[in-house]
């Protein structure tokens, strides 16, 4: 029996088991029924709801932006980025990635690559290049950007 | 006991009638049957297909009799918008509707489920969802026939601006360029969009059934090489197909509703026509449709490579070479898969300096393709091989695909591709990728897997001439595109052309075209093998006809609702074969416990 | 770790993760590849296509107030808040008010819409829709933007649209002046708009720096030219179009619960996970529009 035991051993490490479900946060709540005034809730909430009034602050603030700069290059970064953190700040409270994150790093990571990348690369092809020699290099007369074309615009 | 109740056989569950049994079936063995069936039904239809474009290309003003019915104005002689539907409709119905379906649908459902040791998909329903979306779909490609000016004929690619221009707001969504463009268009948009959904849902219901319903001891380094190559193209189904919708709704509201997203800056002109002002880029589309077609690719062609790793080594004996190497090399695959789309449009006037970046990228997926064919040979190397119907297509798989991705090598060189891009060498190329490997991984898994699903053998017989016949005309066909695209013979054009007629090749191609003819008509032996089979072959009797060692083996024969009457416990690797102590057969199941130390450690 | 249970391998294998809630991280997967398609291509298509001389439409050239995105974004934040509350009381056992948070929430989620709507309602009627907006004026669709002006200024005259009376008699000569075809396109484009609005692209030869009909009266029904509305409005319709298509299969799903709620026997914590995966859903529908308000609006 042993010599039975030791074809596992070399593989048996690899085994993941995971007898409880309790760490997803989805089914936690039926598992036990906790009391309303469990202080953990109200941190909770509190927290929820601190995200709630960062996203309003952060959304009159990209408006403000806008008033106080106009259309240019700084304030759309600036707005870009404000978005950035709102979008950030709901995906770790509201969407529990808090919680949530070493479960679905794995697809998540990836996914978040590929878009960026994605994106990245259509712009080399698609705006930049375009951009500047569009007419020239497309083979595409255009008359109209030939005559007013006064150079590249990146950024508005 | 370690085995939770849930999997427990006991089902206490009513017996459905007919039509829930083997229609609306929510069984992924019923489901992944109908996908088969489905699939060899658009095999018929894509190969007829593929026929008429060689009876054109070979004579291309022969008056067929049998024609004469369909193509009345022409005595018999297929037009050349008829041609280009034909070339268009091959393409699209083989990619979208036979090997996408066969390999995910068919092999993924059937498969997935009994291989990791599951009772079926984690979603049924969403799985039958996905099987009946297919159906929309191919009432939109087989309607497309039938409209006014008849189906898509600008390829299966549907480059802008040919395949999007429409005549402008309210006045029809036909193209000035051609006939095939309006209505026809209109049904490949829908079909495309359609078997995009129902692929999205079944690659994350794959995908959900991998990670989460796995057997006890059923480890990620313990599946199969088909479930890991199942696994990796349902991700790549779920990154790259909406970029594909997105692409296809784009060129949708193009066509329909007036939008200017490939239409360019200065408009179209055709003759008389002048299009409203543009804006757009009509390379986008390219971006956006090899973004998902490239993966695409991969995904018509990693599942028959799981398939053929699983056929090889049980065949062969012996445990699979360089498990680990496989997977990290179908994953590498996988990856490089997503940043090299650029190369199939160096023609194209996107940026050079973008182009060398994804000449480097293409070349670089040499690598892994390499690392899985030395592992392929390094399986069969001193392996006591029996040569099934299986083994022959997979030997004829790992052989044919060493010539389909060396020809691709040519073309990820740019310079190279320029000249050779729209030839024949690359229908040739395609075709020793799609057809000598893909589809030859599809017949390998059929013949393996048929005594699982439908409880009888296919003859071994027929299926070795089947096998020999379709090898052997396989390269009649394909091999002197690759002579005749050197000799600048241009793809998608519907007469002989160049140095084609000067230089004598045309002989070349008329040879082409009837072992073409031939070679569907081998196909008939296999059709009349399968159905034939399926009612009046030698039963199968026992689990484990060819001693493999995977878990679908462990299950009775066929599978009753639910899978396993003994739930599966695994406790090695998928690959144990050779000498055990006191055990007469070579292999070792994943459900029966190691004695003494595993081949796979040996070796 | 001893010997013996190594050897039995564990009952559950995989994730500790409900299939649902992998299912539904997946499909955000495939939706935020499907909104990276849709925004990566306006902002190429925007950053692309643009020059200095002739940049993309401004908010106002098209109809887009800002302050009402903003507001929207406001709604959206407040409905994807209300439904973490949701969760949060079905998860602490209090169903009542769970469901009372899901109905704000779907609310929430009409008022978006009917804000959208109204959106779109003004878009209809100023014509900036795709491959209807005119542009390129020295083109043939100069002679059709002509003859469009041409039977919106009769429409006025004949009382059949109101404008203020201090843009009546201007109105009246451009009529007077098309008719006797004494302008251009592009001097039609400037007369309606005034010298100091009209694009760089659509200035004509000579500018002769008049007071435009719009300057007078904002709210006249006459078309102008928007130098990349085609291309602007194919990108707004499609992105805004989807993203509304989203926010309505969420209200359908957020319905499912409340129906179970009033007419099924109530909501029990069991249910947290369906209303959690419906929010992971809801708040991805509002990170889209995280993105889309500041790129649509204010950048």
């Amino acid at each position: 029996m042993s010599d039975h035991q030791h074809g596992d051993h070399a593989h048996s490490h690899g085994i993941q088991a995971h007898g409880d479900h309790s760490h997803s946060h989805g089914d936690a709540g039926h598992s036990h029924g906790a009391p309303a005034h469990d202080p953990s809730h109200d941190a909770k909430f509190k927290a929820y709801l601190a995200v709630f009034v960062a996203l309003c602050v952060f959304t009159a603030a990209s408006f403000a932006i806008n008033l106080a700069l106009g259309h240019n290059l700084t304030s759309a970064a600036l707005i870009l980025a404000v978005a950035v953190v709102k979008a950030a700040l709901v995906a770790y409270i509201f969407m529990h990635l808090n919680h949530d994150w070493r479960l679905v790093y794995g697809i998540m990571t990836p996914v978040a690559i590929l878009s960026v990348m994605t994106v990245i690369i259509l712009s080399i092809d698609g705006a930049l290049v375009w951009g500047e020699n569009a007419p020239a290099a497309r083979g595409l007369n255009d008359p109209i950007e030939a005559k007013v074309g006064e150079g590249p615009s990146k950024g508005h | 006991m370690s085995v939770s109740p849930s999997t427990a056989p006991a089902h206490a569950h009513h017996e459905p009638g007919f039509l829930g049994k083997y229609v609306f079936s929510q069984d992924h063995k019923i489901i992944g049957i109908q996908f088969l069936f489905t699939s060899l039904i658009f095999l018929g239809i894509g190969g007829i297909l593929a026929l008429l474009v060689r009876i054109k290309l070979a004579w291309p003003m022969a008056e067929i009799p049998i024609l004469r019915d369909y193509f009345p104005d022409n005595a018999g002689v297929i037009s050349d918008t008829a041609y280009n539907m034909f070339f268009t409709m091959h393409a699209t119905i083989m990619i979208f509707f036979v090997i996408i379906p066969f390999l995910t649908g068919a092999f993924g459902n059937y498969c997935i489920p009994l291989m990791i040791g599951a009772d079926d998909m984690a979603f049924p329903k969403l799985n039958m969802l996905s099987y009946w979306f297919m159906w929309p779909a191919i009432g939109f490609a087989v309607a497309g026939f039938f409209v006014p000016g008849g189906h898509a004929g600008a390829g299966w690619t549907s480059y802008p601006t040919l395949a999007s221009g429409s005549l402008g707001v309210g006045q029809g969504i036909e193209s000035p360029a051609f006939p095939g463009s309006g209505w026809g268009q209109f049904c490949w948009l829908m079909a495309a969009l359609l078997v995009g959904v129902s692929s999205m849902m079944g690659s994350v219901n794959y995908i959900t059934t991998i990670i989460n319903m796995r057997a006890p001891g059923m480890t990620l380094f313990r599946m199969p090489m088909t479930i890991w190559a199942m696994f990796i193209t349902a991700i790549l189904q779920a990154f790259a197909l909406p970029v594909l919708t997105v692409a296809l709704v784009f060129q949708l509201m193009d066509k329909t509703m007036g939008s200017t997203f490939f239409l360019p800056p200065s408009g179209l002109d055709f003759g008389n026509y002048h299009s409203g002002p543009g804006g757009g880029q009509p390379l986008l589309w390219q971006h956006l449709f090899w973004f998902y077609s490239h993966p695409a690719v991969y995904i018509m062609i990693l599942p028959a490579m799981g398939i053929v790793s699983d056929i090889l080594s049980t065949f062969a004996r012996r445990p699979l070479f360089g498990y680990r190497a496989m997977i990290y090399s179908i994953a590498g695959i996988a990856g490089l898969g997503f940043i090299v789309w650029g190369h199939h449009m160096f023609q194209s006037g996107m940026d050079p300096r973008l182009g060398t970046g994804f000449m480097v990228a293409t070349i670089m997926i040499a690598l892994p393709s390499a690392v899985k064919t030395f592992n392929w040979l390094g399986t069969l190397f001193r392996g006591n091989l029996q040569f099934t119907t299986p083994m022959l297509f997979s030997l004829g798989f790992v052989s044919l695909f060493i010539i389909g991705g060396l020809s691709g090598i040519f073309m990820a060189a740019t310079p190279v591709d320029i000249k050779i891009h729209d030839t024949y060498f690359i229908v040739a190329h395609i075709h020793y990728v799609l057809f000598t490997s893909s589809l030859f991984g599809i017949f390998a898994g059929i013949y393996y897997w048929f005594p699982k699903m439908f409880g009888r053998f296919m003859s071994d017989k027929w299926g070795k001439v089947h096998f020999f016949l379709t090898f052997v005309l396989g390269n009649f066909t394909f091999f002197p595109m690759h002579i005749l695209g050197v000799a600048e013979m241009r793809r998608r054009i519907s007469t002989p052309q160049g140095t084609i007629l000067e230089g004598g090749l045309q002989n070349l191609n008329i040879f082409v075209s009837i072992s073409a003819i031939a070679l569907g008509l081998v196909q008939i032996i296999f059709l009349i093998n399968f159905l034939g089979s399926i009612f009046f072959g030698k039963r199968c009797t026992e689990r484990n006809p060819w001693k493999s060692n995977t878990l679908e083996w462990s299950a009775p024969t066929p599978p009753g609702h639910g899978n396993f009457d003994i739930p599966p416990v695994v406790y090695h690797g998928p690959y144990e074969y050779g000498n055990f102590e006191g055990k007469a057969d070579d292999n070792l199941m994943q459900t029966e416990k190691a004695v003494g130390v595993l081949p796979s450690q040996t070796h | 770790m001893s010997h013996a249970v190594h050897d039995e391998p564990g009952l559950k294998m995989g994730m500790p993760l409900p299939n649902g809630k992998l299912a539904m991280w997946l499909f955000l997967v495939t939706e935020i590849m499907f909104f990276t398609a849709l925004i990566g291509t306006y902002m190429i298509l925007r950053n692309g296509q643009t020059s200095a001389g002739n940049p993309w439409p401004q908010p106002h050239d098209v109809h887009l107030v800002e302050w009402i995105g903003a507001a929207n974004t406001f709604v959206l934040i407040l409905s994807s808040f209300f439904v973490v509350l949701a969760h949060h009381y079905l998860h602490i056992n209090q169903p009542g008010k769970g469901a009372a948070y899901l109905g704000l929430t779907l609310v929430l989620g009409c008022v978006f819409l009917g804000v959208k709507a109204i959106e779109y309602k003004s878009k209809f009627e100023h014509g900036i829709l795709p491959g209807r907006v005119f542009e390129k004026l020295d083109g043939p669709r100069g002679y059709e933007y002509v003859a469009k002006v041409k039977e919106q200024l009769k429409d006025i005259v004949d009382g059949k649209h109101h404008v203020d009376s201090k843009a009546m008699d201007a109105v009246k000569q451009l009529l007077t002046e098309i008719t006797d075809n004494k302008l251009s396109p592009k001097q039609v484009n400037e007369r309606v708009v005034g010298t100091k609005h009209v694009k760089p692209v659509d200035m004509p030869s000579n500018p002769q720096n008049v007071t435009g009909i719009l300057e007078l009266d904002s709210h006249a029904p006459i078309s102008y030219s928007i130098p990349w509305g085609n291309l602007w409005a194919s990108c707004y319709f499609a992105m805004t179009g989807f993203h509304a298509l989203h926010v309505l299969g969420g209200l359908v799903i957020f319905a499912a619960p409340l129906v179970k709620h009033f007419i099924g026997g109530g909501l029990k914590p069991e249910d947290g996970l369906f209303v959690e995966n419906a929010g992971l859903y809801w708040h991805f529908v509002d990170i889209v529009w995280i993105f889309l308000f500041p790129l649509l609006y204010l950048v």
